[in-house]
């Protein structure tokens, strides 16, 4: 059985419903009234008829025929069984014929009918219009025929109310349950619409949003607020996560500039080499010791997302050759070539991440692509899309290394020897994800090849 | 090795900076290459400072007690203080880099940062002229042989021309207004390369051998000096 899922849907199931309950009410009420009125008639007729039979029995034939004519009424008033409450005094029709079937009495009734009971006789009505009638005929002693008929007019009349107020109350039915069905979708809607904006915009970096409530009561209320109590508890962390982060930075970094200080204060005075190598090298080591806790902070900036409200249209192909350009001169020092494709491509972002994005790409090139590895880049815009390629003819990486080289602190050389911290492309990946963009590996003839997908201007948020 | 804390033309610096030891560290550093410092530990005092006394530049801590360095540099800003200032702090984050250069700062240094960085900040920061004042001494940058012309972008040293890529250029533009100063490395990744990060590559280091190479061709002597572990000067005097 179909069950609707929407809103829509049930209401017009329900609407629906309703409908057709309307009309199996209206075709009963037709179909009773109906068969109520042919009885009244019926035995309207009968009880005419029995009157007029005694009258004849009682005064004679001719007497008949004169009340016959009296009732007819000839061609003058209505026929309507109940029409005009019978104010003109003709309930019924009759016709009275002699043995030979000539008229006696009675000329609205066209053909004799047979005797007994006949349900669809036609008529004519003293306007001339033409009817059908109920008829009881009944043959005389004398060989003649009486017959009295009762206008179906106010059968059909009765069964065209009941179908009129059947189909206003369908009409009724199917229009409330439509406005109802709109008034219901627009309110489920309009909180919906509600409750993803602050979602989205929690999404997009701002935790300080909260669904509106407009104190109804109602059931999106109640859930909504529920909802808003979970993410102030989320805020709540978030921020602490934030303040320790901030708090460790302030901590870490206060004992450790002093430690700074004091080295170097040392080292201006120092006059043993050894003393000075031992007092520069240490700097080095604290200062590689912050870089790797800045880069690591850096990271989870990025990835917070605050960055966004401050994205601002800008060219992405004179960023990725402005860096491109200030790595030339680092590659030809190894001997290493360094070809650029770039073409003009607009999208939302910040510069300074961006630059950071396509220089830690390179310098991951300088550092493990291996010796003599050439880099390539390229920017083309395709459709929707700003597509950043960045690849090398280097040693490439394993396939199952092809995720993880954007954990932090992965590191592929086993020794981890080699320079840095293998926080390079998890600054990347952040980066772009913050600019709602994807990073992939894609297939290449050796080496590694990055595709970097990122929305351009055209896609409005 | 030569000395990166060049005696500098005397100024008067207002230091703002909570923690006693790193503030008579700055303190006596400062005093070292001949300036006159005034040391607030507090933000309030600082700021009445600001607003009574003249400095040449505000050295500001941003974590203090009372009110934070970047809040004293907005208000001092609002009273129509002019002076450059630089903010110091611990908080290492992309954003709060933006928030301090938008709140009015000049320039941004994160802790702990080598003393000479600051030296070399502050001295930029002194010669920085003044917005909208553009004489024909800043559209002809000399410094020795050395000739920089802005207005048609072109370099002579002694008169011979010298083809440079535009970022060489920039580089050098910006150490001939630096003339006998150092400049360091992030100084010149910040101002040349409109880098806000620290890359691993010495991209500054690569692109200024190819521009001494330039300068120096037919043996002409070398005026960009590497200062060890700091940066670089050129100097004016040619022996």
């Amino acid at each position: 059985m179909f069950i609707p899922r929407t809103i829509k849907g049930l209401s017009i199931l329900s609407a629906g419903i309703s409908g057709l309950v309307i009309l199996a009410l209206g075709a009963a009420a037709i179909f009773i009234s109906h068969h109520e009125i042919e009885a009244q008639i019926d035995h309207r007729l009968q009880l005419e008829m029995d009157a007029l039979l005694d009258y004849r029995a009682a005064n004679g034939a001719a007497s008949l025929a004169q009340l016959v004519r009296l009732r007819d009424g000839g061609a003058t008033g209505s026929t309507g069984y109940l029409a005009d409450g019978g104010h003109d005094g003709r309930m019924m029709l009759y016709a009275l014929v002699d043995a030979d079937g000539r008229r006696i009495a009675g000329n609205l009734i066209p053909h004799m009918p047979p005797p007994g009971w006949t349900e669809f006789l036609p008529i004519r009505r003293p306007d001339g219009s033409k009817g059908v009638a109920q008829a009881l005929s009944r043959p005389l002693p004398d060989g003649g025929q009486i017959v009295i008929a009762g206008d179906r007019d106010a059968l059909s009349r009765a069964d065209d109310r009941i179908l009129m107020a059947a189909l206003v109350g369908l009409g009724v039915i199917l229009l409330t349950g439509t406005v109802s069905t709109i008034a219901f979708g627009r309110l489920v809607r309009r909180r919906l619409v509600l409750i993803s904006g602050t979602a989205q915009g929690i999404i997009e970096g701002d935790y300080t949003r909260r669904i509106p409530i407009d104190g109804s009561g109602s059931e999106f209320d109640r859930i909504s607020v529920i909802l808003n109590t979970m993410l102030g508890r989320i805020d709540i962390l978030m921020r602490s996560l934030r303040q320790v982060s901030g708090d460790i930075a302030h901590d870490m970094r206060t004992p450790l500039g002093r430690i700074r200080q004091d080295m170097e204060g040392l080292l201006r005075r120092a006059s043993d080499d050894g003393i000075t190598r031992t007092l520069e090298r240490t700097i080095v080591d604290m200062d590689a010791l912050l870089d790797l806790f800045a880069g690591l902070l850096g990271v989870s900036e990025v990835q917070g997302l605050a960055a966004r409200k401050r994205f601002v249209p800008l060219q992405l192909s004179e960023i990725v050759g402005e860096v491109t350009e200030a790595y030339r001169p680092a590659f030809d020092d190894e001997r290493r070539m360094i070809t650029a494709s770039i073409s003009d491509v607009t999208i939302w972002g910040d510069a300074q991440l961006l630059k950071r994005a396509v220089a830690n790409m390179l310098e991951n090139i300088l550092a493990h692509a291996g010796d003599g590895a050439d880099a390539t880049i390229s920017v083309v815009a395709t459709g929707a899309e700003a597509v950043l390629t960045v690849s090398d003819n280097g040693s490439g990486i394993a396939e199952e290394d092809r995720e993880r080289i954007f954990e932090r602190l992965v590191r592929l050389d086993p020794t981890r020897s080699k320079p840095g911290h293998g926080l390079g492309l998890s600054m990347v990946r952040a980066i772009v994800h913050a600019h709602r963009g994807t990073i992939e590996i894609v297939p290449s003839d050796g080496g590694l090849r990055f595709m970097i997908r990122i929305p351009t201007m055209m896609e409005k948020d | 090795m030569e000395d990166g804390n060049e005696r500098a033309s005397a100024m008067r610096i207002l230091l703002l900076e909570d923690d006693r030891e790193t503030r008579d560290y700055l303190a006596r550093g400062l005093k070292e290459i001949g300036h006159h410092v005034v040391l607030e530990g507090e933000g309030k005092a600082a700021l009445a400072r600001t607003l009574s006394e003249s400095f040449d530049i505000l050295v500001l801590d941003r974590m203090v007690p009372g009110l934070d360095g970047l809040t004293v540099l907005k208000l001092a800003r609002e009273a129509g203080c002019q002076s450059p200032a630089i903010i110091l702090s611990a908080m290492s984050g992309i954003e709060d880099r933006v928030a301090g250069l938008e709140g009015g700062a000049d320039d941004y240094l994160i802790k702990p940062f080598a003393f000479a960085e600051l030296a070399a900040r502050l001295g930029a920061l002194a010669r920085r002229p003044p917005p909208g004042e553009k004489t024909e001494s800043q559209l002809l940058l000399r410094v020795g042989s050395i000739e920089l012309d802005l207005v048609r972008r072109t370099v002579k040293r002694s008169g011979r021309s010298i083809d440079l890529q535009p970022r060489e250029f920039s580089l050098l533009e910006y150490l001939l207004r630096n003339p006998d100063r150092l400049v360091t490395r992030t100084m010149l990744l910040d101002r040349v390369w409109n880098f806000g990060f620290d890359p691993k590559t010495n991209i500054v280091e690569t692109h200024m051998s190819r521009l001494r190479a330039k300068l120096n061709e037919g043996g002409a002597e070398n005026l960009i000096r590497t200062i060890r572990g700091s940066g670089y000067m050129i100097v004016s005097s040619e022996q």
